[in-house]
């Protein structure tokens, strides 16, 4: 049987550990057996979007060391498996030996719902939630992964479930990491903007496929008082979501 | 070293791959293919499209009474300014005694007036016309009227730009193209105030094509 | 990229160092935000419906690109055949290495003709160079004729849009500028609808047209194989530019070559159904060489500056893409930075995503180093960029630059270390991360957080935090929780 190597990411692993636990329980329906390497750290991103080029290059050539044993990688998060698969291999150049690992890492990682139905056939899952839920698409996967009718084709397939139309789903909330402190004015005018789509369709909760939108938008609801859930679309479909 | 040759200077520096990525073929839109009456159709859909006037003629010989009947309904213009062009002058001007005619080109004989003029062609990809200048053919007849009358045979029509390209190098004479070649895309118009579109920016706020069989 | 005391440097002035303020600013501005509620969504699906006509839309914008490589790969050829071509036509064409240069040479050739006055259309380039100013301090009166242009010319502003550069403004704010400046012609009525509005401006740039000794222009392509410039605009004033004064200047950055008429046509079909989605802009003309003996209008001499102000350094250089660019706007039509706050937070004549990869390569990056870091990489820009320009990465590129030259921020230059480092050691980043969801749930209030300190208060200034419950997932993986 193929071994999974699930990559939980640093804002799952510190903030929202549930995602974690709600991705294995899918690899497990979708029947793979799934580990979590203990030293897994961070895949490198806020150096690579920082400017931090060599620090980005080290941090890769860990994670491509510490999952050389998985046949896949699979990674609840559009922009984390988006670094992993569409930037790293531009860190190295075609003819750095060093880079062949990492190539080999990017060529097998996969972000969790396109894992979930491109590569494990999965059409349906187990799992109920009561109540109309918008679906946001998080940039990263949308644009760099191509992530847009997986997430919603398993999200049908939850029982009690009614999927709503987010108008501007494709639009960014406003999260965009150091961004959203360096520059909270304008990224606080982009996730009201984002606010006013989501209640506008009246859906009890929102769901999404990135941590990072998660906590910006889900800390916006709060400081306004709206109580409008946010859920990782993992925990949706994992039926841990109420 | 003066400024032309450090730039080229640097930019052969620069240059890497031996300039070798070369580009071959050449890649038209199904919109800009269409031939016969299909695309004299798509011609007439797309100039309505632009906001241009259509009149179509079977004959030359109409064109001076529909000129006279447009600009009847506008209700304002009795001289029409005629381009230099020879199938313009042998035009049976006589059979409209109202409609006075002026051969004046100059920019104050022209601003603001209604004025016809000849085309080198007209593009059913986009519903524009093509005008280009040359002894008979002042550029300004384009802009500084109000009222731009135009007048089309239907053999001019071509289905894209590689048309126009073809029509526009046949009237450079010994030169690569005429000194100007406009493509007319409709009256003048701009959005520049709150991104409403208003006619009549600079050039003409009413652009309308004569369409004579042939 | 270019060494600090060479004195054909790129230069272009900016304020993009207040970034932040400006940008405060334009949210307060409710009158703004109208207007870019219109970018946001009208442009936006103007460009869907435009190109969703066209199902070769992709392929085009594939060929697009390559067609720019290759122009790009062999760049001094083609400005060599150009050249070749212009004065074979009978123009004269000159070269300037940076701003000065080429404000010096523009200048020069108006005063050759003793020019009093000057009609410009609209040219991203000149507003680069500054080139107003110098001609007024030379005694010469400048007159832009693109409405949006113009206004903003009266106004003292930059341009809010490379396409349309009045569109933060409402029609009572231009009518307030139109009254006062248009008085000098005697025009004392105060006019408020937006036809009277542009019915006025037509009226006094019409005489201006008439008069103005030179004509200057932009361009939007060049054709290396018939030594043509193409100028595409809406209103017709570039036209008329190009027609009615006795001179002809274009000014124009050497990237702008095309190889053949073939070529230009694939970037006509591109560029107006990018910008706004239509079909075709309503002026799409040709300019080869001055007026010929037998015809009957037409400029006396036809003079093109060709400047390079920082462009020869981008090739070659990561930056290369960049030179691609036909300045369509849909990337900052897209973009939801440029939507928020509009053009003139970025302080620099080029804003948006493609203003923040040109910007910095034009004033330097310590000058502009806020705008590629304003960006969330959220991607729409490359999504629709006609000529697939990696926006994102080429910003990347910027942070890069900077990083290495120490111009990042201290505390975030630190963090980046110490995060490394950390990272690097997974038993102290395991303690980190289950230390740190302990810390927030200390600060919690029923769950939330309400105020972060120091640099994460930008956090808290526009949300609450939701503290993590129970230990990290490594900590709860590690005893022995699989679901
Ligand atoms: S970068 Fe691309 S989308 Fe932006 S203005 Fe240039 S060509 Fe248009």
């Amino acid at each position: 049987m193929a071994k999974v190597g699930l990559f939980v990411t640093c804002i799952v692993n510190t903030m929202r550990p549930e995602i974690g636990f709600a991705s294995l329980k899918l690899l497990e329906q979708a029947g793979f057996e799934a580990e979590v390497p203990r030293d897994q750290t961070c895949c490198g991103q806020p150096n690579m979007n920082g400017g931090d080029k060599a620090g980005a290059k080290d941090l890769a050539l860990r994670l491509a060391k510490l999952y050389a044993p998985y046949d896949y990688v699979v990674v609840p998060s559009g922009s984390c498996a988006g670094t992993i698969r569409t930037h790293y291999p531009d860190f190295f150049d075609e003819s750095d030996a060093e880079g062949e690992r990492v190539r080999a890492l990017a060529a097998k990682t996969w972000e969790l719902t396109s894992f979930l139905t491109d590569v494990a056939g999965m059409k349906e899952v187990e799992a109920r939630f009561d109540g109309a839920l918008a679906y946001h698409d998080s940039c990263a996967g949308l644009r760099e992964l191509k992530v847009k009718q997986q997430p919603r084709t398993l999200l049908k397939s939850v029982e009690g479930l009614e999927l709503k139309d987010l108008p501007d789903a494709e639009v960014c909330c406003g999260f965009g990491g150091l961004f959203c402190v360096k520059y909270p004015d304008v990224s606080g005018e982009m996730v009201r903007k984002k606010l006013a789509d989501i209640e506008g369709t009246e859906a009890r909760a929102v769901a999404m496929g990135d941590a990072g939108c998660m906590l910006n938008i889900e800390g916006a609801l709060a400081r306004k008082g709206s109580d409008i859930k946010v859920w990782h679309v993992a925990e949706v479909l994992a039926g841990l979501a109420k | 070293m003066d400024a032309r040759d450090e730039i080229l200077g640097k930019l052969a520096r620069k240059k890497h791959g031996g300039g070798a990525t070369g580009i071959s073929g050449h890649m038209k839109p199904a919109v800009a293919m269409k031939t016969g009456e299909e695309m004299v159709a798509q011609f007439r859909e797309k100039a309505a499209k632009l906001s241009c006037g259509l009149s179509e003629l079977s004959r030359m010989s109409e064109v001076p009474g529909e000129i006279e009947r447009v600009l009847g309904e506008i209700g304002t213009m009795p001289v029409l300014h005629v381009s230099d062009e020879p199938e313009l002058a042998s035009l049976p001007w006589e059979d409209v005694p109202g409609l006075r005619t002026s051969r004046e080109m100059d920019r104050d004989a022209l601003d603001g007036v209604a004025a016809l003029s000849a085309c080198a062609a007209a593009s059913a990809e986009t519903g524009a016309l093509v005008l280009t200048s040359d002894a008979d053919h002042a550029t300004a007849i384009g802009y500084l009227p109000d009222f731009h009358f135009v007048l089309l045979r239907k053999s001019q029509i071509v289905s894209g730009f590689e048309g126009i390209w073809a029509a526009a190098r046949t009237n450079g004479g010994n030169r690569d193209l005429p000194r100007a070649v406009n493509i007319i895309g409709g009256p003048s118009r701009t959005g520049d105030i709150e991104a409403t579109m208003v006619m009549g920016a600079h050039g003409p706020r009413s652009v309308h094509i004569l369409l004579v069989d042939g | 990229m270019t060494p600090p005391n060479d004195q054909h440097a790129p230069e272009m002035h900016v304020t993009s160092e207040r970034f932040s303020e400006n940008a405060r600013h334009a949210l307060d501005d409710k009158v703004l935000q109208g207007g870019l509620f219109i970018f946001a969504k009208g442009f936006t699906a103007l460009r869907e419906i435009g190109i969703s006509q066209v199902p070769e839309f992709g392929d085009m914008r594939d060929r697009a690109r390559d067609v720019k490589n290759h122009v790009l790969e062999n760049l001094g050829d083609y400005l060599k055949q150009f050249e070749e071509r212009v004065i074979a036509n009978g123009g004269r064409v000159h070269w300037a290495r940076n701003a000065s240069e080429a404000n010096e040479i523009i200048g020069r050739l108006c005063a050759e003709v003793n020019a009093k006055t000057v009609v410009k259309s609209k040219s991203m380039v000149t507003e680069e160079l500054e080139l107003n100013p110098h001609l007024e301090k030379q005694g010469i009166e400048v007159f832009e004729s693109d409405l949006g242009e113009y206004i903003i010319q009266l106004r003292k502003e930059k341009p809010f849009h490379i396409v349309g550069p009045a569109l933060h403004l409402t029609k009572e704010q231009v009518s307030d500028t139109f009254y006062e400046a248009h008085q000098r012609y005697g025009r004392t009525e105060k006019v408020t609808e937006k036809e009277a509005l542009v019915r006025e401006a037509r009226i006094v740039l019409r005489e201006r047209f008439k008069q103005a000794d030179v004509g200057i222009t932009g361009a939007n392509f060049l054709v290396a194989e018939t030594g043509s410039i193409a100028l595409v605009t809406n209103e017709g004033n570039a036209d008329l530019s190009a027609t009615l004064p006795k001179h002809h200047i274009a000014v124009t950055g050497i990237e702008k070559i095309v190889p053949t008429l073939e070529d230009l046509g694939l970037f006509l079909r591109l560029l107006p159904r990018s910008a706004l989605g239509l079909d075709t802009a309503n002026y799409l003309s040709l300019y080869t060489g001055p007026k010929r003996d037998s015809d009957p209008d037409g400029p006396e001499t036809f003079d093109i500056v060709l400047v390079d102000n920082g462009r020869s350094d981008m090739l070659g250089s990561e930056f290369q893409d960049m030179l691609r660019c036909i300045r369509c706007g849909a990337c900052l039509n897209g973009c939801p930075v440029f939507t928020s706050v509009g053009g003139q937070a970025y302080g620099s004549v080029y804003s948006g995503p493609m203003g923040a990869v040109w910007t910095p390569a034009l004033a330097g990056i310590t000058h502009a180093a806020n705008l590629p870091n304003a960006s969330t990489f959220c991607g729409k820009c490359e999504e629709v960029c006609p000529v697939r320009i990696p926006l994102p990465n080429l910003m990347r590129h910027w942070r890069e630059r900077e990083f290495e030259k120490h111009y990042t921020p201290t505390g975030q230059r630190w963090g980046m270390g110490a995060w490394r480092w950390i990272a690097g050691k997974p038993a102290l980043y395991r303690l980190a991360s289950s230390m740190g969801g302990r810390v927030l749930r200390a600060m919690a209030r029923k769950g939330w957080v309400k105020k972060l300190p120091g640099f994460a208060g930008g956090w808290t200034e526009m949300r609450d935090l939701k503290a993590p419950e129970g230990g990290s997932f490594l900590e709860q993986y590690e005893k022995g929780r699989r679901s």
